[in-house]
């Protein structure tokens, strides 16, 4: 309708790099980058302000003409009165729509940055953030910005413009008059950012007090069993009592203040008029003054008292608008530690080379892996042993550089990781994470994920099979479309991992590695699934695929081509099993242990998954 | 198997309007009879004051300065001060006193709920995920309180102050009052459409939030998942998607505000050109004074700011009506039946019986339990053993009543367990499930769960009899170590050797233990096999049991397969009567036969020789 373009991403521009402009100055940044229609809201601002300024004198000039009994006149008057709101309403209308699209455009494009950098970062910034955070950056700061950089400038143009221009007209109807009315009103906006802030903190207060609340009834509903089971209600009714009645404080003690914003701001204002009825007496009688200036004069004092409050709304507003943006600024700086900048393509697997690798996570205390040399040729199969804690999970990352490799070298087909592109890579390597994450969206496009194209219902099925979950999944009344999460299908521990594995088998990439990917199925059906996939990979291709076996059962790992032994981050042995039974205490231990388990674990494996369910 | 689960919590069965909620509101509001009624004072109070005002400044204007009375307008510019006075603290004080109002009724209803939700039936819980009701007792009662924080006062104190304006405009002239305010229906009509066509867009941008909200969660939780499996920019495009799909929404919102405010103000504009027209004739022909003129216009010009209020809060309360339709939701939801005989005192010997009973666990599903017969003699510990499904977990629901038995009937001490009041029944059964459950505290506030009953020595001794002396020892503060949620910083051992002193310190008649299928390391297995001794001790246990070990402690073996008691008896005559039993045990470890043939003695050579067949 205004000739408003929505779009003004420009598609070059990289959006996971940080112009210098917005890390600097963000303000400035957004409002070069669409001058249009920022300018054409300022303008439109302008005007509304001026014919808004402009009405009380059709206003009192209409009063004058009815104490002079001067209907024509009286009419004129009330026509101008009538036109100058036509246009203010026009020109109101323009700049809410021009403010609206500049600062909605301002949200979109800053949504769009933390996210494009959000999916660069690596596990190490998601170990330091916790996710609530993100969330908060990408919904509340960036709102707050859009706030700030919208409805807060606009707030603080629109009271510049409405002083500029009243005051003047106040001036000239009487100096006296004005300073007398005002002497009030500069402390408005300083009174009113006071308080804004005042509520600011003990808004904060409060919403820790109900992050107490929450996590307390988290805690009971979690525990309801135990609860119940030892009749601890009203004991716990009590405990949260206490919590929820702190958080009524702290709500109580934010209404204090809140309560006070209108009245103060209505109380600026009517000491303005009071004031003026003391003051003009003189003037009214002497008759230095019509009544119609009179009036006009006291409408005006009303018209004050908005730009003198908008100078501290505004300036809070734009205020905490630039907190959040430092916040999102923390984050879009942020260095990836795995930055993309490889241009070796990987054509198939050949070896794998592991160089005098060592590896200590940034906020760790001691390296989790010293001085790892491993080789691994196209084919084998290599099981990964080791007390919680050894390293197996880290190493594992570490081949799919999730985590930078700082000291020693990994080499995939006698390339460097680094100088790997990531996406080649990621290709090449199948990963199957410890913890078998699922996303809300139906079975088969869950374990088609990591495929351009859907490859079709058949392909699908063929996976599951192979991990042993295609029966389940028929029960399901909707089978491969069920949908997962919250509002749809729960699977157990068990069934989500062999999902995660069908997940990574169906890219057919020429790595495979599975960290643990089996430990809340038994070891029977463990035994089943890996020896499943050896056969599936097998003849599948001419040429065997090379997987890694992470695994605490050795029952599993007994037939894989040769086991590395991992005791506190370092490698006590590697080969085949007879080989590092011989060798490692570790391993020795672990064979122990087991074979006394095997009657328990029996048992452990009649009853599969929780069947508490 | 799991089924899918049940979306029973987001139907809401109570739909309920702005009116509707504040009658129901009504008797919370009425707890605080002193207050509430302060308020209603205050917004009288306020909406008259609000009228005096421009009445004294007509009032100068016709005494004071047309008649150059100067007395009289120092006396009105007084007059004019108390008024604002008087008006800024009666604005406060109904605003301020609401709020505090509204918190005390958000304080009961989340009262109400915690208590309500803990008296709802188990079977509850495990229909409804922990996060859908704490959204109940946190989210949707903070949904409720913008009914308060938005201030649903103004809209109503606005309201009033509209009649008041009215009221005062007819004072002045029925005519001029009734000319004036002909534009008033196309307005509040043009004003109510725009603003029901905001609240639809406002709705549907919410959503629209939400689902960017949960988009980006799951993002950020599966980040890892993205980079390895390279989805990231496939889905950096449905961010993008999403995120212009909400600018739309927003624009469309801007849209209706833009179209809303300046039209409220031209028709405002109207009004007050009629009102200056007409009261320039009237005037004319002295048919009212000046000031009672001027006094019209400045209330015409009042009408605009609480009409702009009511429209504007209008849309503000969707959210906490679909608040208080779930909050109710969850409130009528039916309690645990309370109904049955206390227990007395005494401790029960523990006999339980089973007699020809048979479950499902509602009409169209499957038998799970068929014409289940056992006696258990007191102080006797029993494993029930079987596969996945074949009713272990519904022998030991059934007797804690979670459900209740239809066919056949189940009896502890002889008394038929429907007679029995569920609390004082779940009292005396101490249960240990597989996934332990931590409450945040301290390790002794998990012993005696801040029960007053359970003293400081209790624990201790409890603790030090469930084992627990190593794993103190291993954490600083003992037993007022720091338990994190859900018990993080224990390991899976610990956390079983907890629930065995809280057992021991709270000491049940009556013992179930699910036995964990995770794999511990062996020195916690030693010390939780010694603790299930000490906890099994002197008192009736049936053990759902995972591990060869408890299975051969136990009295009485109970093998069940499709609902079906289909042997029991000892470890050795069952493996020599080469059955079920057997054969489960074949099936697990068909190296280890002879192991199990032989382990026919105490458990120590079962173990022995365990070891050396291998």
């Amino acid at each position: 309708m205004l000739g408003i373009h929505m779009n003004h991403t420009n598609n070059d521009e990289r959006m996971d790099r940080l112009p210098a402009e917005l890390a600097t100055k963000p303000f400035r940044f957004y409002f070069r980058r669409d001058p249009k229609t920022f300018g054409l809201g300022v303008g439109a601002l302008f005007f509304t302000n001026l014919l808004d300024t402009l009405t009380p004198l059709a206003m009192g000039l209409a009063i004058d003409m009815i104490r002079a009994k001067n209907l024509d006149g009286l009419a004129r008057s009330i026509a101008a009165y009538c036109a100058l709101m036509v246009g203010v309403a026009f020109f109101r209308y323009s700049w809410r729509i021009y403010f609206g699209h500049f600062h909605q455009a301002v949200a979109n494009d800053l949504r769009n940055r933390i996210f494009v950098k959000l999916t660069t970062l690596g596990p190490s910034f998601y170990q330091k953030n916790p996710i609530g955070k993100l969330m908060s950056l990408i919904t509340n700061d960036v709102n707050s910005f859009r706030m700030a950089i919208g409805p807060g400038t606009l707030v603080l143009l629109d009271a510049a413009f409405l002083t500029l221009m009243i005051l003047p007209v106040m001036l000239t109807i009487s100096v006296d008059w004005t300073w007398k009315t005002m002497i009030l009103l500069p402390f408005v906006p300083f009174l009113m950012q006071r308080m804004e802030k005042l509520v600011h903190e003990r808004y904060r207060i409060a919403q820790d007090k109900l992050a107490d609340v929450s996590a307390q009834s988290q805690e009971i509903i979690s525990g309801i069993r135990v609860i119940k089971s030892y009749a601890q209600e009203s004991n716990k009714r009590a405990a949260f009592n206490q919590i929820s009645r702190s958080y009524e404080h702290a709500q109580n003690r934010v209404s204090n203040v809140d309560s006070g914003f209108e009245p103060l701001m209505d109380f600026a204002v009517a000491a303005g008029g009071a004031v003026l009825l003391w003051v003009c007496s003189s003037d009214v009688v002497r008759g230095s003054i019509t009544l119609g200036e009179f009036f006009m004069f006291y409408q005006y004092i009303n018209k004050m008292i908005w730009p003198m409050s908008a100078i501290g709304i505004g300036l809070s507003m734009v205020q905490q608008g630039r907190a959040s943006f430092d916040r999102v600024h923390e984050v879009l700086r942020t260095e990836t530690d795995i930055p993309d900048e490889g241009n070796v393509n990987l054509t198939g697997f050949e070896s794998l080379e592991i160089r005098g690798l060592t590896y200590q996570y940034p906020a760790g205390h001691a390296p989790v892996l010293h001085d790892i040399h491993v080789t691994v040729r196209a084919g084998e199969t290599i099981g990964i042993v080791g007390p919680v804690g050894a390293g197996k999970s880290t190493l594992m990352q570490l081949i799919c550089r999730l985590y930078p490799v700082e000291s020693g070298k990994i080499l995939v087909n006698g390339h460097s990781l680094e100088t790997i592109r990531l996406a080649s890579l990621r290709q090449t390597v199948s990963f199957v994470t410890q913890d078998a994450f699922l996303f809300s969206d139906t079975i088969a496009q869950n374990v088609a994920l990591g495929l351009d194209e859907f490859p079709g219902a058949e392909a699908v099925r063929d996976v599951t099979r192979a991990v042993n979950i295609d029966q389940e999944i028929e029960t399901l009344p909707e089978r491969f479309d069920a949908y997962l999460g919250e509002r749809g299908v729960n699977l157990s521990g068990g069934q989500k991992q062999r999902l995660t594995i069908a997940r990574a088998l169906i890219r057919k990439a020429p790595v495979i590695i599975l960290d643990d990917s089996l430990s809340a199925v038994d070891g029977n059906t463990e035994k089943a699934i890996v020896g499943a996939l050896r056969d599936a990979l097998s003849s599948r291709e001419s040429r065997r695929q090379t997987t890694f076996l992470v695994s605490h059962r050795l029952a599993t790992l007994k037939h894989a081509d040769r086991i590395v032994v991992l005791s506190e981050g370092r490698v006590e042995a590697i080969g085949p099993h007879e080989h590092v039974l011989s060798l490692s205490p570790t391993y020795r231990r672990l064979h122990q242990l087991q074979s006394e388990e095997k009657l328990s674990a029996g048992f452990a494996a009649a009853v599969p998954e929780a069947e508490a369910e | 198997m799991s089924q899918p689960s049940a979306y029973s919590e987001d139907q809401v069965k109570v739909k309920i309007t702005l009116g509707e909620l504040l009658l129901r509101l009504w008797p919370y509001f009425m707890r605080q009879k002193a207050s509430f009624t302060l308020v209603i004072l205050a917004v009288v109070g306020l909406a008259i004051t609000g009228r005096l005002i421009p009445t004294v400044f007509g009032h100068a204007i016709d005494e004071g300065i047309l008649k150059n009375r100067t007395d009289v307008l120092l006396g009105m510019a007084l007059v004019y001060i108390a008024l604002e006075v008087f008006k800024a603290f009666m604005m406060f004080t109904h605003s301020y006193l609401f709020s505090k109002v509204g918190n005390r009724v958000l304080f009961e209803i989340r009262d109400e709920l915690i208590t309500h939700t803990q008296s709802l039936p188990v079977p509850f819980f495990d229909k409804n995920p922990t996060g859908r009701i704490v959204t109940r007792v946190t989210n949707d009662v903070v949904a409720l309180g913008e009914l308060f924080t938005q201030g649903i006062i103004h809209m109503i104190s606005n309201f009033f102050s509209m009649m008041a304006i009215v009221v005062a405009m007819y004072l002045i002239s029925p005519k001029m009052a009734t000319i004036t305010l002909l534009i008033a229906p196309p307005l509040l009509y043009i004003g109510f459409r725009l603003s029901q066509r905001i609240r639809e867009v406002l709705r549907e941008s919410k959503k629209k939030l939400a689902a960017i909200n949960s988009f980006v969660a799951e993002n950020i939780s599966g980040m890892r998942i993205l980079q390895l499996y390279l989805r990231v920019t496939r889905n950096r495009g449905r961010f993008d998607t999403l995120s212009r799909e909400y600018q739309t929404l927003q624009l469309r919102q801007v849209r209706l505000y833009a179209l809303l405010w300046p039209t409220v103000n031209f028709f405002n504009a109207v009004s007050l050109g009629v009102a200056l027209w007409y009261g320039g004739v009237l005037t004319a022909q002295n048919a009212i004074s000046t000031g009672a003129m001027i006094a019209f216009i400045l209330h015409v010009q009042d009408f605009i700011h609480p009409l702009k209020v009511i429209l504007e809060k209008y849309q503000l309360f969707q959210n906490s009506l679909s608040g208080a339709e779930r909050i109710f939701t969850l409130l009528e939801e039916a309690q645990e039946d309370a109904s049955g005989e206390p227990l007395g005192e005494a401790r029960l010997q523990g006999k339980i019986e089973y007699r020809d009973v048979s479950f499902r666990y509602s009409e169209h599903l499957p038998t799970v339990l068929e014409n289940v017969n056992l006696e258990i003699r007191p102080g006797q510990s029993v494993a029930l053993v079987g596969r996945t499904g074949s009713g272990k977990s519904t022998m030991i629901a059934l007797l804690q009543r979670l459900y209740d038995v239809r066919h056949g009937e189940i009896r502890i001490d002889g008394r038929p367990l429907a007679s029995i009041r569920r609390a004082d029944l779940r009292q005396r059964i101490g249960i240990v499930q597989q996934d332990t459950f931590m409450f945040r505290g301290t390790i002794a506030d998990n012993i005696g769960l801040g029960d007053p009953r359970i003293t400081r020595e209790r624990i201790a001794w409890a603790a030090e009899q469930a084992c627990c002396s190593d794993l103190l020892k291993r954490h600083p503060d003992g037993l007022d170590a720091k338990v994190e949620e859900r018990g993080a910083n224990l390991s899976f051992g610990e956390r079983q050797l907890i629930t065995f002193a809280r057992i021991l310190a709270f000491d049940p008649d009556i013992l179930i233990l699910d036995e964990a299928t995770a794999n511990i390391d062996s020195q916690s297995e030693a010390l939780i096999q010694e603790a299930t001794r000490h906890v099994t001790r002197g008192r009736t246990s049936i053990i759902i049991a995972h591990r060869i070990s408890t299975i051969l402690e136990c009295d009485l073996i109970v093998t069940m397969d499709k609902g079906r008691i289909v042997e029991s008896g000892r470890h050795s005559e069952l493996i020599a009567r080469t059955g079920a039993y057997f054969q489960l045990c074949q099936s697990q470890f068909r190296d280890n036969t002879s192991t199990i043939t032989a382990s026919v003695g105490p458990f120590a050579s079962a173990v022995s020789t365990g070891v050396n067949a291998n």
